[in-house]
């Protein structure tokens, strides 16, 4: 890696722990770290990676504390970016570029589980440390102070998955999580579970069939009940072991429609819903009213926003099909039906909303969205659910990560606090952090950073 | 007495300096870059010429920092020559690109992916990010003045 690149993906810098220029006062409650996760490393000797997922994962954070701000970030000692960054070669299958080996030690790779620990995707907190995750059951533990990997997170049971998202629900201020599994072989499945930290033990919540199982990046929680949606892309597991290919280039656009699987705490399935085909990344949020599920997702026609990632994309990027749209689904309890409908608002993602409001009914969405309306996201948007009016941030030439919502403490407004976001301006090879007023979307700061960090992924406020 | 002292002086260093002068001329040269594969006639083919590693990492999207710049226009061929005058012997690395709106730097997508075509010294394609140093360098003396460089296709559409 070497640090400041000027074209294509530009590769992190790993940076001790700085004090930030802070020239305007931040408000008085803005204490806490913002922790931030994503792919940050993309150029080694002698190795090709072919998508943004594909990249070695950097942890950064951000600590806010009596108006001061100290940043630092450290590329995420995996044995996958040692592999790359010291013998220049890629160990393990990533997102979407496989390793150099023979088909037998493929099969073996996949019947154990010895998949990549690049957790490039999110960061959540996790008892006494920060949880680093990807779609693989190789979850890492970080040390919070020094972000470096303590161990891999392996739980006091016996069940192994081939996949297990990155996108946990997270309930009572962390004891809970909720995940999704997936088993891979002759009868494949999708396994529903709770972690308990205490014990460091999943619990099965239902194991559920799935003969060619779907690419999900997220799943929904209501109060009482979980929701499933298989997207159509999906693959033969069969082919996952006899095919070489990366991990994403086995999942298949099918003829099947959306899936949503309806699950009740106690795991059973209550009810299925078939929607048209749509694609989905991101869950905004899900909650019950009336014997009804309000599932808000960001949807695309098709997967071909995966296409659109690749280092040199492979689908045409001025094509409607990636331009990303909020829909809401209402899937009646009671005569089992599903309706949908577009909110009439620009195309977002990177949704973020007030976490006390989720599985609640709830007015205003977070997000990256696009001037033009299409994939390239270059503003940040609220949106206020109740009549789809939006506030925007948007200047020529920055680009914004997601914006993480921070509550003012105590507060009855949903509101009420800050949003705050890594702004790239790839020109000048300058990002900063951005603080806006979540209200009224009025500009607090401008926080300059000691140079360009990539646009990262996901991450939280604790 | 002093007038005479200073007079030696100044011929003395009048001297040294022609010496070095003369030795400046003989270890300098012309560098030419023939830039082939211009997709288009719009706006102009930015060149920067570096001559430290250091530089060349930190030259960002507008090749600040390089040793010598040249802003060239395009004419109606898909290859043009540019002259780096009086360079001196040693180690260098050139990276290019096509400054189709005339912004003076790189066009990228929200991802940092470049919208205009680019090139670098000794052709090293830049497939998943910027070629190393390593890669790009090259030795400029006597027995080599010319750079063939073949300009790269944006990686993502305007």
């Amino acid at each position: 890696m070497n640090g400041q690149h000027s074209v294509i993906f530009d590769d992190a810098i790993e940076t001790p722990k700085t004090k930030l220029s802070v020239e305007r006062v931040l408000p008085t409650w803005l204490n806490g770290d913002l922790v931030r996760n994503g792919p940050g490393l993309f150029n080694f000797p002698g190795v090709k990676l072919n998508h943004w997922f594909d990249g070695m994962a950097v942890i950064h954070r951000f600590s806010f504390q009596d108006n001061q701000v100290y940043y630092q970030s450290k590329f995420l000692q995996s044995r996958a970016y040692l592999s790359v960054a010291n013998e220049h070669k890629i160990a393990y299958g990533e997102f979407a570029t496989s390793p150099k080996q023979s088909l037998i030690s493929h099969i073996y790779d996949l019947l154990k589980g010895v998949l990549t620990d690049n957790n490039n995707v999110n960061i959540v907190k996790f008892g006494r440390y920060y949880l680093a995750m990807t779609e693989t059951d190789n979850h890492v533990l970080i040390d919070t102070e020094t972000l470096s990997v303590v161990k891999p997170h392996i739980y006091d049971d016996k069940i192994k998955f081939i996949i297990n998202l990155a996108h946990p629900i997270v309930e009572d201020d962390g004891k809970s999580l909720y995940n999704l599994g997936m088993k891979f072989g002759s009868r494949s499945k999708y396994v529903l579970y709770q972690t308990n930290i205490e014990t460091n033990t999943r619990k099965v919540i239902v194991e559920i069939p799935a003969k060619r199982p779907s690419y999900i990046h997220t799943f929904a929680k209501t109060e009482n009940f979980f929701i499933l949606y298989e997207n159509p892309l999906k693959v033969n597991p069969l082919n996952m072991f006899l095919s070489k290919k990366p991990f994403i280039e086995n999942y298949i656009w099918s003829d099947d429609p959306v899936n949503f699987i309806i699950v009740d705490k106690t795991g059973k399935i209550v009810m299925q819903f078939t929607h048209e085909q749509f694609f989905c990344f991101h869950v905004v949020n899900a909650y019950e009213n009336e014997n009804r599920i309000y599932l808000d997702l960001i949807v695309y026609p098709n997967s071909d926003i995966i296409d659109a990632f690749y280092l040199k994309p492979r689908v045409n990027l001025e094509s409607k099909n990636l331009a990303p749209s909020l829909q809401r689904f209402v899937l009646n309890l009671v005569d089992g039906s599903c309706n949908s409908y577009k909110l009439d608002v620009p195309s977002i993602e990177f949704p973020y909303i007030n976490v006390a409001y989720a599985r609640k009914s709830y007015n205003f969405i977070y997000a990256v969205s696009s001037k033009n309306n299409d994939f390239q996201l270059d503003t940040l948007i609220k949106i206020n659910l109740s009549n789809t009016s939006t506030n925007v941030w948007q200047q020529d030439g920055y680009f914004p990560g997601e914006p993480v919502f921070v509550a003012k403490p105590d507060t009855a407004l949903e509101d009420e606090g800050v949003i705050i976001s890594v702004i790239a301006d790839f020109k000048n090879r300058q990002s900063f952090l951005l603080i806006l007023d979540a209200h009224s979307f009025n500009e607090i700061a401008r926080i300059k950073l000691p140079h360009l960090l990539p646009l990262g992924l996901h991450g939280s406020f604790y | 007495m002093s007038k005479k002292i200073t007079l030696i002086l100044a011929i003395f260093a009048l001297y040294v300096g022609c010496i070095y002068a003369d030795t400046a001329t003989t270890d300098t040269a012309n560098l030419t870059v023939q830039i082939s594969n211009i997709r288009s006639t719009k706006g102009t083919i930015r060149v920067a010429l570096f001559n430290s590693e250091k530089d060349y990492r930190k030259s960002g999207g507008d090749g600040r920092n390089a040793f010598k710049k040249i802003n060239s226009k395009i004419g109606d061929d898909d290859t043009i020559s540019v002259v780096f005058k009086d360079i001196p012997n040693g180690t260098y690395a050139i990276k290019l690109f096509q400054d189709e709106d005339g912004s003076g730097a790189i066009e990228t997508d929200w991802l940092g992916r470049p919208k205009e075509d680019f090139g670098f010294s000794n052709n090293i394609s830049a497939k998943s990010g910027e070629p190393d140093f390593d890669q790009v360098k090259f030795t400029f003396d006597q027995s080599h003045k010319k750079q063939k460089i073949t300009m790269q296709k944006a990686l993502v559409s305007r």
